[in-house]
C-alpha cells in the first residue's frame, strides 16, 4: 500500500516535471577539455604541401548540327545521349523592333502577358529583356514533341482565356509603376541608364508606359519573326527527330514582317558619371563601378572577360580580397559582364556597410587602377583563367544550360562554334593583353559609379572625384521631385 | 507525359524499410557494409530505345567513422566534393547563438598546412568554382567543384581543415565582422530574413533547438575557446560525411579518401537529447512595422519532421498551393489582393515548418489577405483532385530527374539529410495520394496551429522591422 502510494506520488511528480518545459534549448554541451581538434599524433609526409596540380583536361566539345525550316527559322541540334533528357530554347532578337524610347519595358510587359504558360503547362517558361525574348522547355527522353509543342503554343499563339490577358496586362502595368521603389531593380536600372542613356533600348527605363493589349500584340507580331529567331535543341535526341518535330510545330511559322534592321550601337553618353538612388528601404548601401566593354565577337572579348573575372569574379579575386577581406567593407563583392549585340557592360560592386560605402567603392576603383597600371602576376592570371574556363564549362553541364548559351550566343552575332571556342581563347590570353584591355575599356574617364542607399551615408561621395552624384528615381531617370 | 520519366531503384528498398522501422543504427550498419545502390531511369515503351541511365552510389565508412559516399559517372564533366558535418545552428549553445555559422566562416581562414588566404587561391589554381560553406539548422556543408583530375587537392584541403583547424583571435574578429555584414546585407534587407526569427520564435518553444530569439545574437560573447570546443565536440570524422560525385573512379577516390582522412582520429559526437514530439502553440499574431516597400503577411505552422509521411504530403500541398497558376495565385494575385505569394514546407530533422508568405497589394488590409489564405488552405483540404495530385507528382519526378544532370546537383542531393531515405529522391512521393494531402492539411495547417506575422510598411521604422504588438488568440 505504502509502496503503491509512493509510486503514485513519484509518477505524479515525474509527470509534473515532464510537463514543465525546459527554459533553454535542448542541445548537448560543448567539450572544453581534451586534445585540440582531431589531428593525428604525427603528420604524414603528404600533409606538408598540397598535391601537385594535374595538367588541365580537355575542354568539352560537341557537334552542332544546323538546318532551316521553310519559314527560315534556324534550328541547331546538339545530340547528347548520356542523360535521358532533352531541352530546347527559342531565342528571338527583338531589340531592333523594340528600339523606341520605352526600351525593354514593353518587352518585359509582353513577356508577362504573353509568355507565361497557361495553367497545367509545366516545365515551360519565357521572358524578355532589352535585347531578346526566349521561350524554353525541357523534359525527359521521349518528350521532344511535347517540349517543342509547348514552346510553339506559348511563342506563337494565345491559349489562355481572353480575360486572362487583360488581367495580366493590368498587373504588369501596376507592377512596373510600383517597381521604382525596389532597391535591387533600381541599381540595375541606374547602371544601364548611366551607361547607355535613357533614349536607347539598352538603357531606357521609362516609368510611364501603359500599353494596350493591341500595342503588345503589334510588338509581338513585328518582333517574333523566324528570320530573327533561332531554335536550339540539346539532349537525348537525334537531328532527324528534331527535324520532324520542329517542322510539325514551327514549320508553318512565317514572317509577318521582314527581319528588323540591325540595332544601332548605343551613342556616347555625356554628362553625369556618378548617380545615386536614395532609399532607406535597405540597411546597407549598394555601390558599383560600371563601364562599357567590347562586343562578344570582338577580339578583345576573351581578355575582357578574364579581366572582369580577375577583378571580382571569385573569392581569390583582387577586389574580393582587398575590399572584403582586407577592408572588411562588404560581405558581398562581385563582378559581371552582360553582353549586348553591339556592346557589353561590366559591373564591379558590392553591398557595403553604410559607413564604408564610399571607401569600399574607392577600393573597387583602386583595384581597377591596379590592373591598369601593372600587368597581373602570372599566378593571378593563371587562377583567373582556370576559374573563368571552369565557369564557362558549367554552361555545358546541363542540356538547358547549353541550349540557352548557344541561343544567346547566336543572338549576339557569334557562331555556335565560337561559343565552344571561347574557353580556349580565354586560356590563350596573356597578362599584357589583360593590361591593354584594362587601359582600353577601364580608363578612369570611362568609368561610372552608382549608389543605391541612404543619402546620409553618401554625403562624401565627391571624394571619389566623379563629381556630385546625379540623383535619380528608381527608373534611372534624373530626379525632378522635391527633396 | 511526365510519367515517362519512370525510374526504379534497385537495392534501395531495404534502406527505406529500415528507416520506416526507425532503426538508424541498422542503416549505419548497412552503410558500413558498403551497400551499392543503383538507379535505372527507363524511357517508356513508345519512346526511342535508349539504354537505361545508371547512377550508381557507393557508400563506405572508414575506420574512424567518416562516411564516404561516391557517385561516379564517366559521362559528366567535372567533380564536386561536399563535406558535411552533422551539426548546425540548432546546436548553438544558449548565449552563443551563431557559433555554428561563425565556425563555418573560420574554416576558410586556413589550417595547419594551408596559410591564411591560400584555401581559395589553391582551389582557383585548380580551376575550382562554386566554393561555399552553408550552415543549416542540422548540418554544415563545405562544397567545391573542380575538374576531376584535381580531386586530390580538394581532398587534401578538406582533410587539413578537418584534422588541423587553426582558429585564431584575428580570424575570430574578422569572422564576427563579416557575419554582421552578411546578416545585415543578406538578412536585414530581405523581409524574410528578419521576419523568420520572429516566426520561428513563435513556432518553436524556448526549449526547442530551432527556437530563435529575434534580435539576439550571441556572437559578441563567443571566445576562441568556444570555437575550439565546438570543433572538438562536433568536427570529428565520426560526425562527418564526404560526398564526391562526377567523373571519378570510385576505387581510386576511396583510396584518396583513405589516404587523406583515414589517419584523423574520430571521436564520437555527443548524443542529442530526445525532444517532445508535439507542443502547444500560443496561436500568436505578431504585428511589425518596417521601412520596406510593401506590407507582408507571413503565416506559419509547425509540421512533423523529415521522414514523416505527413511532412512529404505537405511538400505536395505546398507545390499545389504555390503553382504559378495555382490556387494561391488565383485567390490572391488574380484578385488583386497581393502582388506575390509563395508556399513552402521546410523539412528538417527535428521539426519542419510550413510557411505561406504574401506581399500585399497597396491598400489591401492584411486581415483580408490572411482570410483569403485561410480560405484557400481550407479549400485545398476539401477539394483537392486526383489530377492536381498527379500533376505535381509528375512535375516533381521530372524536375528531380533533370536536377541530376550535374555533379554538383548530385552531390547536393546526396548530402541532403533525407538522402538516407532514398539516394536520388525520385520516389519520394510515390505512395502519397490526394487523401493523404487533404489529411495532412487538415491536421497540420489548422487555424489553431497557426502563427501570423503581419508587416506594415512604414518609413518611420527601420528596414529591419520592429515588433509593434503581439497577441494570443483563443
Amino acid at each position: 500500500m505504502t509502496k503503491g502510494l509512493l509510486a503514485l506520488v513519484a509518477s505524479v511528480l515525474l509527470a509534473a516535471c515532464a510537463a514543465q518545459p525546459p527554459a533553454r534549448p535542448l542541445v548537448p554541451p560543448l567539450r572544453y577539455a581534451g586534445p585540440d581538434a582531431h589531428a593525428p599524433s604525427e603528420d604524414a609526409p603528404f600533409r606538408a604541401s598540397p598535391p601537385a596540380l594535374a595538367d588541365e583536361g580537355p575542354l568539352p566539345a560537341a557537334t552542332v548540327q544546323s538546318f532551316a525550316l521553310p519559314g527560315s527559322l534556324r534550328v541547331l541540334v546538339v545530340e547528347r545521349h548520356g542523360f535521358p533528357a532533352v531541352a530546347a530554347q527559342l531565342e528571338t532578337d527583338i531589340g531592333p523592333a523594340d528600339a523606341g524610347d520605352v526600351g525593354g519595358v514593353l518587352a518585359g510587359m509582353l513577356s508577362y502577358v504573353f509568355l507565361r504558360p497557361p495553367e497545367g503547362v509545366l516545365m515551360t517558361s519565357g521572358g524578355c529583356g532589352a535585347v531578346g525574348c526566349f521561350v524554353q522547355s525541357r523534359g525527359a527522353t521521349g518528350d521532344l514533341d511535347d517540349v517543342l509543342g509547348r514552346m510553339a503554343d506559348l511563342a506563337l499563339s494565345e491559349r489562355a482565356p481572353a480575360a486572362e490577358y487583360d488581367r495580366r496586362l493590368a498587373t504588369a502595368i501596376k507592377v512596373h509603376e510600383t517597381s521604382g521603389v525596389d532597391p535591387g531593380r533600381a541599381l540595375d536600372r541606374v547602371e544601364r541608364a548611366l551607361l547607355f542613356g535613357n533614349r536607347h533600348a539598352y538603357g531606357s527605363n521609362h516609368k510611364a508606359v501603359r500599353p494596350s493589349l493591341d500595342d503588345l500584340r503589334d510588338l509581338r507580331r513585328r518582333a517574333f519573326v523566324p528570320t530573327s529567331s533561332v531554335l536550339v535543341v540539346v539532349g537525348d535526341v537525334t537531328a532527324d527527330e528534331v527535324k520532324a518535330s520542329a517542322a510539325r510545330h514551327f514549320g508553318s511559322w512565317t514572317a509577318a514582317a521582314g527581319p528588323p534592321a540591325a540595332p544601332a550601337p548605343p551613342p556616347d553618353v555625356s554628362g553625369a558619371r556618378i548617380a545615386a538612388f536614395h532609399t532607406k528601404a535597405i540597411s546597407q548601401v549598394f555601390g558599383a563601378v560600371v563601364a562599357r566593354g567590347p562586343t562578344r565577337g570582338d577580339p578583345d572579348a576573351p581578355a575582357f572577360q578574364l579581366l572582369v573575372e580577375m577583378l571580382g569574379g571569385s573569392p581569390g579575386s583582387i577586389a574580393f580580397q582587398e575590399v572584403r577581406e582586407d577592408m572588411e567593407a562588404a560581405y558581398a563583392v562581385g563582378s559581371s559582364v552582360v553582353w549586348y549585340p553591339t556592346t557589353s557592360a561590366m559591373a564591379l560592386g558590392g553591398s557595403f556597410e553604410r559607413g564604408q560605402a564610399i571607401g569600399g567603392v574607392q577600393g573597387l576603383l583602386d583595384a581597377i587602377r591596379g590592373v591598369r597600371d601593372a600587368a597581373p602576376s602570372e599566378d593571378a592570371l593563371a587562377r583567373a583563367k582556370r576559374t573563368a574556363v571552369s565557369k564557362s564549362r558549367r554552361a555545358f553541364e546541363t542540356n538547358e544550360g547549353l541550349a540557352a548559351m548557344l541561343a544567346q550566343t547566336v543572338l549576339l552575332g557569334v557562331t555556335p562554334e565560337a561559343a565552344f571556342d571561347f574557353p580556349r581563347q580565354i586560356r590563350a590570353v596573356t597578362s599584357a593583353q589583360v593590361r591593354a584591355v584594362a587601359a582600353r575599356y577601364l580608363d578612369v574617364g570611362q568609368l561610372h559609379v552608382v549608389f543605391v542607399g541612404d543619402p546620409e551615408y553618401l554625403v562624401t561621395a565627391q571624394a571619389l572625384r566623379f563629381g556630385a552624384p546625379m540623383r535619380t528615381d528608381g527608373f534611372g531617370e534624373r530626379w525632378v521631385g522635391g527633396t | 507525359m511526365f510519367a515517362r520519366a519512370c525510374a526504379t531503384i534497385r537495392e534501395a528498398r531495404p534502406l527505406i524499410e529500415s528507416v520506416r522501422l526507425g532503426t538508424r543504427a541498422h542503416i549505419r550498419a548497412l552503410l558500413a557494409a558498403g551497400v551499392l545502390l543503383a538507379l535505372s531511369v527507363c524511357p517508356d515503351a513508345d519512346a526511342r530505345d535508349s539504354p537505361p541511365l545508371s547512377l550508381p552510389v557507393e557508400q563506405h565508412v572508414l575506420a574512424n567513422g567518416l562516411h564516404v559516399v561516391l557517385a561516379p559517372d564517366p559521362a559528366v564533366d567535372g567533380a564536386t566534393v561536399i563535406v558535411r558535418y552533422d551539426v548546425g545552428s540548432g546546436d548553438d549553445p544558449t548565449g552563443k547563438e551563431g557559433l555554428a555559422h561563425l565556425v563555418e566562416h573560420m574554416m576558410f581562414d586556413g589550417s595547419r598546412h594551408v596559410p591564411h588566404g591560400e584555401y581559395f587561391r589553391w582551389i582557383e589554381r585548380a580551376g575550382g568554382f562554386g566554393v561555399n560553406g552553408t550552415t543549416a539548422v542540422d548540418a554544415t556543408r563545405y562544397v567545391a567543384s573542380v575538374p576531376p583530375e584535381q580531386l586530390p587537392l580538394v581532398l587534401w584541403l578538406e582533410s587539413d581543415r578537418m584534422g588541423f583547424p587553426m582558429p585564431d583571435e584575428d580570424g575570430l574578429r574578422r569572422a564576427k565582422t563579416l557575419i554582421a555584414d552578411e546578416v545585415r546585407g543578406g538578412t536585414s534587407d530581405r523581409t524574410m530574413g528578419w521576419v523568420g526569427p520572429v516566426l520561428f520564435s513563435e513556432l518553436f518553444p524556448s526549449w526547442h533547438p530551432y527556437h530563435m530569439d529575434p534580435g539576439r545574437s550571441g556572437l559578441d560573447g563567443v571566445t576562441l575557446a568556444d570555437v575550439r570546443a565546438f570543433l572538438r565536440t562536433w568536427y570529428s570524422p565520426r560526425n562527418a560525411w564526404l560526398f564526391v560525385a562526377g567523373k571519378i573512379d570510385a576505387a581510386a577516390t576511396l583510396s584518396l579518401a583513405e589516404k587523406y582522412f583515414g589517419d584523423l582520429p574520430g571521436d564520437a559526437p555527443p548524443v542529442r537529447p530526445d525532444l517532445p514530439k508535439t507542443w502547444r502553440l500560443p496561436h500568436a499574431r505578431v504585428v511589425m512595422g518596417a521601412g520596406v516597400t510593401r506590407d507582408r503577411v507571413v503565416l506559419g505552422w509547425p509540421a512533423p519532421p523529415l521522414g514523416d509521411p505527413v511532412d512529404a504530403a505537405l511538400d505536395l500541398a505546398a507545390a499545389i498551393l504555390s503553382d504559378p497558376n495555382g490556387r494561391l495565385q488565383k485567390a490572391l494575385v488574380a484578385t488583386g489582393l497581393a502582388v506575390s505569394v509563395q508556399a513552402g514546407e521546410s523539412s528538417q530533422s527535428r521539426g519542419s515548418e510550413f510557411v505561406i508568405n504574401a506581399s500585399t497589394a497597396y491598400g489591401v488590409p492584411a486581415e483580408v489577405v490572411e482570410d483569403a489564405i485561410e480560405r484557400t488552405v481550407d479549400d485545398l483540404a476539401k477539394t483537392i483532385t486526383p489530377e492536381e495530385c498527379a500533376r505535381v507528382k509528375s512535375e516533381w519526378a521530372t524536375t528531380a530527374l533533370l536536377r541530376l544532370q550535374t555533379p554538383a546537383s548530385r552531390a547536393f542531393r546526396l548530402s541532403g539529410v533525407d538522402a538516407v531515405l532514398e539516394p536520388w529522391g525520385l520516389h519520394k512521393y510515390d505512395a502519397i495520394g490526394p487523401g493523404d494531402i487533404a489529411s495532412a492539411v487538415r491536421s497540420v495547417l489548422a487555424p489553431s496551429n497557426r502563427v501570423s506575422v503581419v508587416v506594415h510598411h512604414d518609413r518611420r521604422y527601420p528596414a529591419g522591422g520592429v515588433v509593434l504588438s503581439r497577441e494570443e488568440r483563443p
